[in-house]
């Protein structure tokens, strides 16, 4: 499968990498959501069979003013949320949103505990998954735990 | 005898040339790097004048120590907001050093300094 991975911190980014890639998918792992949506919308990319989101990233320069780029420039935002709905548009079937945020640490990681009761969501045909991600003994993401979550009917 | 102590890697990421020569030329003790990353291998600081570079720098790599160097008022606003929310990680110095401002270079050799010691104190066989 071609795997769309987006995650802002590189040590996830290389663990995901190798995860997936040592599973025999085809990874494209993106640092921010700007360009992650370039390359998704591109129609002269190969189409992804999966995405799997960080849920908090930092806020990007794009479109801001001075004043906001002081404000917002690298704040953590819950922006794995819109881009489920941008990438179930651009017609990826199966997206995960995967936090290692603690619930008690970010009040949008403490909303991903309202979808810890297994119910199914669909986002424009999508099927849509938002959890907690499991960790690994070395802190980071298990990405193959998350896409088994994912591609379990 | 030959000086066995650690160079912190400085990678220097400015568009311009000739600020970008004068750090690199004033990065005594550090070794230059001309990528951020050689393999797995991360430069130890990297230095910056432009806040959407140092962000993209946080993500890129683990360790790397960012120096944001600031020249105007808004530069300094956006620099300082920045290295606050990214305090492990980042540093702001000012270019044109007021009146109780250490400013960049003594600021930027003493993390060199540090950072050299840091490291040759991790593997003293070095």
């Amino acid at each position: 499968m071609k795997i769309l991975l987006v995650d802002d911190n590189a040590r996830h980014r290389r663990a995901g990498i190798k995860d997936l890639e040592a599973l025999g998918h085809k990874v494209i792992a993106i640092s921010d959501y700007w360009s992650a949506l370039d390359y998704a919308r591109n129609p002269g990319n190969e189409r992804f069979d999966a995405a799997i989101l960080d849920l908090l990233m930092p806020a990007e320069p794009t479109t801001l003013s001075p004043q906001a780029i002081t404000e917002y420039l690298g704040r953590e935002i819950a922006v794995g949320f819109p881009l489920i709905l941008k990438l179930s548009q651009y017609g990826i079937r199966r997206i995960a949103v995967a936090t290692d945020t603690n619930h008690h640490q970010h009040p949008m990681s403490a909303i991903v505990d309202w979808f810890q009761d297994g119910q199914p969501i669909t986002a424009n045909g999508a099927k849509v998954l938002i959890m907690h991600a499991p960790p690994r003994s070395d802190g980071t993401k298990a990405w193959d735990e998350i896409l088994n979550r994912l591609f379990k009917d | 005898m030959r000086d066995e102590r650690y160079r912190p890697v400085v990678f220097v990421d400015i568009e311009g040339g000739p600020l970008s020569r004068a750090v690199k030329g004033i990065s005594f003790g550090a070794k230059i790097a001309d990528h951020l990353c050689d393999g797995e291998k991360e430069a130890d600081i990297a230095v910056t004048d432009s806040i959407g570079a140092a962000l993209r720098i946080v993500k890129e790599t683990e360790q790397t120590i960012i120096v944001v160097v600031y020249f105007d008022t808004e530069q300094r606003k956006q620099a300082l907001a920045f290295a606050a929310r990214v305090p492990n990680r980042t540093r702001a110095m000012t270019g044109i050093p007021r009146e109780g401002d250490a400013g960049f270079v003594p600021e930027f050799f003493n993390l060199i300094k540090t950072l050299a010691k840091e490291k040759s104190n991790e593997n003293p066989a070095r």
